[in-house]
């Protein structure tokens, strides 16, 4: 049995991507895969924070790639799943020190033993990217419903084609089903109108997930948060499950109508 | 393919309607997307058109070997291929009718 890699790009910075790589890696460990997150935003390494595991950091990346470790010890086991390992981005360097033929190899070792290898991706498309871009197989973007955000990530989809990573998917994050609405927001059908893009899913802009973001505990794990549901259908689709796309949906109650339409901004709760 | 800008009527609040911002959005989307495409795609294609284009004219006119313009052009919201080339001697038939 061989694993597959996936890369977690964006272009744009900060729209999502390490907490997407978290709480995918989280929901396919969930699923019963052994899986490995794979930090190559090195000098800006946030992963591990996001996972709540910055504390047992030892050993990273570069230290593998340099030869100062074995392979296993720079790999952090999760808190709360067996067997999901994160192996975190080194802190004191920069991007140019590894290069996208070491970091194939090392993911080439590592689909001999896991099922899923998700990278999380730097922003922009220099040499970071290049290196990301380089083992996966797959790749996911993700994006938010903003012209700057997702005129990156056309620019992507160019530069993934051109390396023969072919059909990208789309992840439309922090999404406020209540301004969708309102028109105030580019839904779903304007993006695959413009970009010409399948869409693996969408995430709503979610008070919950901060606050689980807070306590280091990917939001996949709170049951009762949206952003939580929308990340384990988006991890079903990827295991190959036929989770139909749902448009998301401001809570049903009728305060919560009179509040959206009132235009007040609140955690704009949907089933996914 | 794209639905005509429509400005939007009150701003935030209620009763803001179904063309908030998002027309605006989409509008200013689908040109930066077309700029940007546009702006990357025109070297590498127009290079591969010249070769292919003048193989398959030359089977039907004699033409020079380089195209006097060969480009793509934006009009409005629309691109052209606009390509021009001198025919270096017309054949006896399209010169009598
Ligand atoms: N759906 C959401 N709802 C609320 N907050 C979110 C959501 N998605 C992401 N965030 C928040 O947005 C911020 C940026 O997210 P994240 O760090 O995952 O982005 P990134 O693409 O990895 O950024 P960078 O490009 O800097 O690496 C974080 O503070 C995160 O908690
Ligand atoms: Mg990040």
């Amino acid at each position: 049995m061989k694993g597959k890699t996936i890369v977690i790009t964006s272009g744009k910075g900060g729209v999502g991507k390490t907490t997407t790589t978290a709480n995918i890696g989280t929901g396919l460990a969930l699923r019963g895969h052994r899986v490995v997150v794979l930090d190559t935003d090195i000098g800006l390494r946030n992963l591990d924070v996001v996972m709540g595991l910055e504390n047992r950091i030892v050993y990273d990346l570069v230290d593998v790639i340099e030869g100062r470790c074995k392979l296993s010890q720079a790999m952090i086991r999760d808190k709360h799943l067996p067997e999901l390992y994160l192996i975190p981005a080194a802190q004191t360097r920069d991007k140019n020190c590894i290069n996208s033929e070491q970091l194939t190899d090392l993911c080439r070792n590592l689909e001999l033993e896991f099922d899923y290898i998700i990278i999380d991706c730097p922003a922009g498309i220099e040499q970071g990217f290049r290196n990301a871009i380089g083992p996966a197989q797959e790749a996911i973007i993700v994006t938010t419903p903003e012209v700057s955000a997702l005129r990156d990530a056309d620019r992507v989809i160019g530069l993934l084609e051109a390396s023969e990573l072919h059909r990208p998917k789309l992840i439309i994050n922090r999404i406020r089903p209540g301004m969708v609405k309102r028109g105030d927001m580019l839904d779903k059908d304007d993006i695959v109108d413009l970009l010409a893009v399948e869409i693996l899913g969408m995430v709503p802009a979610d008070d919950r997930l901060i606050t689980a973001t807070n306590q280091g505990v990917p939001v996949i794990h709170d049951k009762k948060a949206p952003s939580g549901l929308a990340f384990s259908r988006i991890t079903a689709r990827i295991d190959g499950d036929d989770v139909p796309l749902m448009d998301l949906e401001p809570k049903g109650g009728l305060m919560d109508r009179v509040r959206y339409l009132m235009g007040i901004n609140r955690s704009e709760y949907t089933h996914a | 393919m794209l639905s005509k800008l429509r400005r939007p009527r009150g701003r935030e609040g209620i009763g803001s309607g179904p063309d908030g911002s998002r027309s605006i959005a989409r509008e200013r989307l689908y040109n930066a997307l077309n700029r940007d495409r546009y702006d990357l795609l025109a070297p590498d294609v127009v290079e591969s058109l010249r070769r292919d284009l003048l193989n398959v004219i030359s089977r039907h006119l004699e033409v020079d070997d380089q195209f006097h313009e060969l480009e793509i052009q934006r009009k409005d919201d629309s691109f052209y291929l606009v390509a021009s080339v001198r025919i270096s001697s017309l054949p006896r038939w399209a010169a009598v009718s």
